[in-house]
């Protein structure tokens, strides 16, 4: 039971994803990082089948998830957004939010109030507008709004990032706790690896539409990448010109292969890859 | 020195900014530290010179012993420089970025194309922005080095305080790193009030703190020690570390609970808490709370 991306591409103007593979089973949380530009959103995109890769496949439990009805498909994978105030349609009450997914899907049974408990907000809120609430209720409202129609999986592209760093915390937590009872499978998409850190027991690093380093946490973290120790550690320093790497710029293991070519992605043992000439 | 003294910012209907009263000494950064909806950006706004239709304020500022009205001319982008957390709202999409810089040179200290583009230049180099992108408009740059140039363009017109209103919120932790050290580099000689919610920022600069709570000081000085600072404090998401139980959020200023507005969230809360607590000395610390001394 998982979902699987292989070997994905995927060209936007002159950003280019590039041979991207992902994997997540039921019951288990994979953190994706990376810096702004990196490619983070396409991947959430492309798992919620909202853009179409140029080439790869993209499994659901084994079967191929494109060939799929879009109403299939919405009750297996759900997805979180980052900025809840865009994703909430300001003229509907929360009631009606919470209800809607449930006017295509007319074989469930609304559970609102379940759900209300679920994400910790207070009943009265139903009848509240999202512009009336605060981010952090916001948020947990798209986060409802997500687990309605019971998904076996869910994508949540920086749901944290546009709050204050207070309801960051109740927010991950939050999520860390559904994730668990409901035996989702969950992929975290964030820029802050702590998070990632926090949230997950698999990690996929990138940079420039490459995957850099993946792997279990504990094996990543006995021994990281160049880049991700960068993550872990941000330092500010001066950017190196060019280079085939895309961590070439402020690497400071680069040698003269970075210069020219990019890494292939190779194996360490236990599951662990890494893009990197010189590890 | 610039002084604040009992601002009020307010609607009509209610106060955004309570009676706020603080200093900045010539060369230091105040770190204004405090949730959504505390009142910072508004505060931060006024004192860069800018003020939401809608609002009107009540105080007084001085600056180097006199007394200033910040919405006044002259004060806004001449004595104070401005940094806000989008950089792409920085600068008119339209305009290359050295243009940018250039403009105000001319228009405000009437130098020569010549004179503004050395200066423009010298500019970008303080700030380690790649000269070579000088001609690019802002879509084409990162955000990190999109605020390299907004730190930049905030101080080309040399202005004596510099506002930065969570100018790394919408960067990424590496990117964040260069922008505090850069402001940190220009705070010498300068009165900077840097607004954030990231504690690691205002520890980065820690010496002054001003914590904001429903537009009023919770407490003013070198040391974090409100509760609701404390609170701040531990919302820091580390590799190890537990993270705190959070309850509440920030409330809007319209419906600010009565007496210590932080009490439904504070673990310290006793009966005095349903008045609200002085602004009182604690230490070396100004702090406005019953429990702390
Ligand atoms: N013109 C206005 N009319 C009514 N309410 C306002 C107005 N301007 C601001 N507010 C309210 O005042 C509060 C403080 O606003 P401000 O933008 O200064 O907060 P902030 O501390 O900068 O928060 P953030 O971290 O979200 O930027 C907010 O709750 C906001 O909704
Ligand atoms: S006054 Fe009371 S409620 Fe307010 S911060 Fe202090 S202890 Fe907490
Ligand atoms: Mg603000």
């Amino acid at each position: 039971m998982s979902v699987e991306l292989v070997k994905i591409e995927k060209k936007l103007g002159e950003f280019r994803l590039r041979d991207f593979n992902l994997r997540v089973e039921r019951g288990e949380t994979l953190g994706v990082v990376g810096g702004s530009g990196s490619g983070k959103t396409t991947v959430f995109k492309i798992l919620l089948r909202l853009l179409r890769p140029d080439r790869g496949s993209y499994f659901l439990d084994g079967r191929d998830a494109m060939a799929l009805s879009r109403r299939a498909f919405s009750r297996r994978v759900q997805g979180v957004f980052q900025n809840a105030s865009r994703a909430l349609d300001p003229r509907k009450t929360v009631d009606f939010l919470l209800r809607e997914p449930y006017l295509i899907h007319r074989d469930l049974e609304p559970r609102v109030e379940e759900l209300l408990r679920e994400v910790s907000l207070p009943p009265e809120i139903l009848r509240s507008y999202p512009p009336q609430l605060s981010g952090g209720q916001q948020q947990r409202v798209v986060l409802a709004r997500a687990l309605a129609l019971e998904p076996d999986y869910l994508v949540a592209d920086e749901p944290t990032s546009a709050l204050d760093p207070t309801v960051q915390v109740q927010i991950l937590k939050l999520l860390k706790k559904i994730q668990a009872r409901r035996n989702m499978g969950l992929v975290f998409i964030s820029h802050d690896i702590n998070q990632v850190l926090y949230m997950s027991q698999g990690l996929l690093v990138m940079l420039s539409g490459l995957i850099m380093e993946s792997g279990g946490v504990e094996e990543v973290l006995k021994k990281p990448s160049p880049y991700t120790l960068h993550l872990l550690n941000p330092r500010p320093s001066r950017e190196r010109e060019g280079g085939a790497c895309p961590f070439y710029g402020l690497c400071p293991l680069a040698g003269p292969k970075c210069q020219k070519e990019i890494p292939p992605l190779r194996s360490l043992g236990e599951g662990h890859l890494v893009r990197c000439h010189y590890m | 020195m610039l002084i604040v003294k009992e601002l009020s910012i307010k609607t009509s209907a209610f106060h955004i900014i309570r009676q706020v009263s603080f200093k900045i000494n010539q060369g230091r950064v105040k770190v204004l530290l405090g949730e959504s909806g505390a009142g910072k950006s508004t505060l931060g706004l006024f004192l860069s010179g800018v003020l939401k239709p809608g609002l009107s304020w009540e105080g007084e500022v001085f600056y180097h012993g006199e007394k200033i009205n910040p919405l006044g001319e002259d004060w806004r982008g001449r004595t104070a420089g401005l940094i806000l957390q989008d950089p792409y709202s920085s600068f008119d999409p339209r305009q290359r970025i050295l243009s940018a810089l250039v403009e105000p040179l001319m228009v405000h200290l009437s130098l020569s194309r010549g004179e503004a583009e050395d200066r423009a230049l010298y500019w970008l180099r303080q700030v380690e922005f790649p000269l070579e992108k000088r001609w690019r408009f802002p879509h084409e740059l990162s955000g990190g080095l999109l605020q390299r140039a907004a730190v930049a363009a905030a101080l080309i017109l040399e202005p004596g305080v510099l506002i930065a209103d969570e100018p790394t919120s919408a960067l990424d932790p590496p990117l964040r790193a260069g922008i505090r050290e850069l402001i940190k580099k220009f705070s010498h000689k300068r009165h900077v009030l840097y607004i954030t919610h990231f504690v690691e920022d205002a520890l980065f600069f820690g010496e002054d703190y001003l914590v904001l709570y429903g537009g009023l000081v919770m407490e003013e000085g070198p040391r974090l020690r409100h509760p609701y600072s404390k609170l701040l404090m531990t919302s820091v998401v580390k590799p190890g570390k537990e993270l705190p139980e959070v309850t509440g959020f920030s409330p809007h200023p319209s419906s600010l609970p009565p007496g210590c507005p932080f009490r439904p969230r504070c673990g310290e809360a006793s009966d005095r808490c349903y008045e609200l607590p002085p602004l009182k000395k604690a230490g070396e610390n100004l702090v406005r709370c019953w429990n702390v001394r």
